[in-house]
């Protein structure tokens, strides 16, 4: 059949002879997916409604695929309600694939993202991704540590209509990706950083939008109209969007967003949006922590590595030397006898011979050349031999414990009873341990000696003006008056067995390790011996 | 006359002191032997001992110098020895002088003239 209606590619004008129905009237255009060649990347829908329903060749066969010969009109009117509909749930369906693609993209990004400011950048570039889909604008809060106030740290977006312009017009030129977009400075664009922490708001009612978000933990939109929008008008937007930020059921923070620049109003899907991925940051945040947790460890593992390999040098650089030393001591100490007799005869034989001695000046290059030998074996030696305190922390709590246990027996014989007061949490001080266990040993024999007939020993550490203080007193026989300024020489004792050594030795000990030794007695009363160490040694 | 005893184990040393506290007015005896040493304390005619501290067994001197303050603590005891780092050594200082060895005998010549006035 001829036909003399106007086909569609006449009716749009486009002419186009690629198109697979130029020329050809009779067939039904709207059949032909791809018609779309002239009406360029129309939705069905709109095709329809744009071409189709206007072309009276297709108005001709629709009507006679319905059995009608004449159009009917309130046909052609519900037709276009629904043709309305399809366009609506068309542009819904296809605004649901963008939010699901940029939450596809969020997700991939998060993943693996370890950087907390990086993470919200993300979110915040998620909120406001795509023009039609997401918000203008979007800032973060983070709590302060007294959950007081709500703090701006990072901004997203234009700050202005004209920034906006050129922002938006930048990413379509350029094509950027979300992920080009979400991956860049978080610093970002300085204008709106400075806005953003500019932000603080109490979490009161005095700001409504942020406290029931934060009560509530949901996103929401608040209007200025409603009043007391603090954000609005510190913003200067009609409507603000507020969604709280959750992490291990505290809150960290709120996302805000606006519609600054297109003024539209934040529809439900915005919050939807906003809460999912608010969302994504409470999981993203404890990533984050354990990864850091994980790093820390690694870290320190690496460190006692290091450390360890460290000390393992200095062990083997150590032993050498002390097997060199043993070496050197040894040798000196065969070379030296050899050396004594030598010296010793020549030098007897010098002595004896006239001056006249032809031989005389020979026997001196003997006992010069000896001396010499014998002053680098003393240099050998005194360096080989050197006694170093052997320095370490050390509890003095612990020390005199386990000197009282050295002491039991001994006590015990001669009944004498212990009575100790031991502060339990002393600084830990630098000791030679052996040095310091001689002078308790010293001090605690010299009480028992003085308690044949038994008596009370008592013990006790602590501090006292900032220095660590250990007292140890007897109740036995007590020193004459008049020895108490004997007792620290050497070889002073009023014992039949003794040395007269323990208090000069302790006493020394004491001084070496900078600290200071007092004794106080009484005849027939007791002795008190106070040992003061001073705290500066310390270290906890 | 004084009489020293001097216990050491090298022989020319012995014989050397032997000659050169001889020469000065004292009777020296001499020995390497630690019990013989303690023999000859316990015989009650020394007046001083000079101590090698490393004997023919390792720290002999140490022992025997602990041996003779517990026989007599009044017998005076000088302590003669290669080795400078006994004298930090707590229980050196139970003898009454500390001299290491030289070929040069003058320091301890004046010690022992200090312990036993001629």
């Amino acid at each position: 059949m001829e036909s003399h209606h106007q086909a569609c590619w006449e009716l749009a004008a486009c002419g186009k002879p690629e198109c697979p129905l130029y020329g050809q009237k009779a067939q039904a255009c709207w059949a032909q997916t791809a018609a779309g060649i002239c009406t360029g990347d129309l939705s069905i829908g709109e095709r329809l409604k744009k071409f189709c329903l206007k072309c009276d060749f297709f108005r001709f066969q629709l009507n006679r695929a319905m059995g009608r010969r004449q159009a009917d009109h309130d046909i052609h009117s519900t037709f276009e309600v629904m043709l309305d509909q399809l366009a609506a749930s068309e542009q819904e369906l296809s605004q649901k694939v963008k939010e699901l693609s940029i939450l596809r993209e969020v997700g991939r990004l998060l993943q693996g993202q370890h950087d907390q400011e990086r993470v919200f950048h993300i979110i915040l570039s998620g909120v406001t991704a795509g023009q039609t889909l997401g918000l203008n604008r979007a800032f973060l809060l983070l709590m302060d540590e007294e959950g007081k106030f709500l703090e701006g740290k990072m901004g997203v977006g234009p700050a202005s209509g004209e920034e906006a312009a050129e922002i938006w017009s930048r990413i379509a030129s350029e094509g950027l990706t979300f992920e080009q977009i979400a991956m860049a400075e978080p610093a970002g664009n300085p204008k709106l950083l400075g806005l953003a922490q500019g932000l603080k708001i109490p979490v009161t009612s005095e700001a409504p939008a942020v406290y029931q978000s934060v009560q509530e933990r949901r996103a929401l939109s608040w209007p200025r109209s409603g009043g007391g929008c603090l954000l609005c008008e510190k913003l200067g937007v009609d409507e603000i969007a507020v969604a709280s930020l959750v992490s291990e059921d505290r809150v960290l923070g709120v996302i805000l967003a606006d519609n600054v620049i297109t003024r539209q109003p934040i529809r439900e899907e915005n919050l939807a949006m906003m809460e999912i991925l608010a969302e994504e940051v409470g999981s993203a945040v404890e990533r984050a922590k354990l990864h850091q947790i994980l790093e820390r460890k690694v870290q320190e593992l690496e460190q006692a590595q290091q450390v360890l390999q460290e000390s393992q040098t200095i062990l083997l650089r150590t032993e050498r030397l002390a097997a060199m030393g043993e070496v050197a001591a040894t040798m000196a100490h065969e070379i030296r006898n050899p050396l004594v007799s030598i010296g010793g005869f020549a030098r007897s034989m010098l002595l004896k011979k006239s001056e006249e001695d032809p031989d005389k000046p020979y026997l001196g290059i003997i006992v010069e050349e000896v001396e010499r030998l014998e002053n680098i074996v003393k240099g050998v030696l005194n360096y080989v031999l050197k006694p170093e305190p052997k320095l370490a922390l050390r509890d003095v709590t612990k020390e005199m414990g386990e000197a009282l246990v050295l002491m039991g027996e001994a006590c015990d014989r001669s009944h004498i009873r212990v009575v100790t007061d031991l502060a339990p949490d002393l600084p830990a001080v630098e000791l030679d341990s052996q040095q310091f266990r001689q002078v308790l040993l010293n001090i605690l024999q010299n009480a028992v000696q003085a308690m044949p007939q038994g008596g009370t020993l008592h013990v006790k550490t602590g501090i006292e003006n900032g220095n660590l203080r250990v007292a140890i007193a007897d109740t036995g026989i007590g020193i004459p008056e008049g020895d108490i300024g004997k007792i620290y020489q050497p070889f002073f004792t009023t014992k039949e067995d003794g040395f007269g050594l323990g208090l000069p030795v302790a006493l020394q000990i004491v001084r070496n390790h900078g600290g200071d030794l007092k004794v106080e007695s009484l005849k027939e009363k007791g002795t008190r011996v106070v040992i003061t160490l001073p705290q500066e040694r310390s270290k906890r | 006359m004084k009489n020293i005893l001097v216990v050491d184990d090298e022989k020319h040393i012995r014989m050397l002191y032997e000659k050169e506290l001889g020469e000065e007015g004292y009777e020296v005896q001499a020995t390497g032997d630690p019990d013989e040493a303690m023999a000859c304390c316990a015989g009650g005619n020394v007046d001083l001992v000079i101590l090698d501290i490393k004997l023919s067994d390792k720290d002999g001197g140490m022992e025997l110098l602990r041996r003779i303050k517990q026989h007599n603590k009044a017998l005076p005891v000088i302590l003669n020895t290669a080795y400078p780092h006994y004298q930090y050594d707590f229980a050196s200082w139970v003898a009454d002088a500390y001299i290491v060895k030289s070929g040069n005998l003058t320091e301890l010549k004046e010690k022992v003239k200090e312990i036993l006035p001629t």
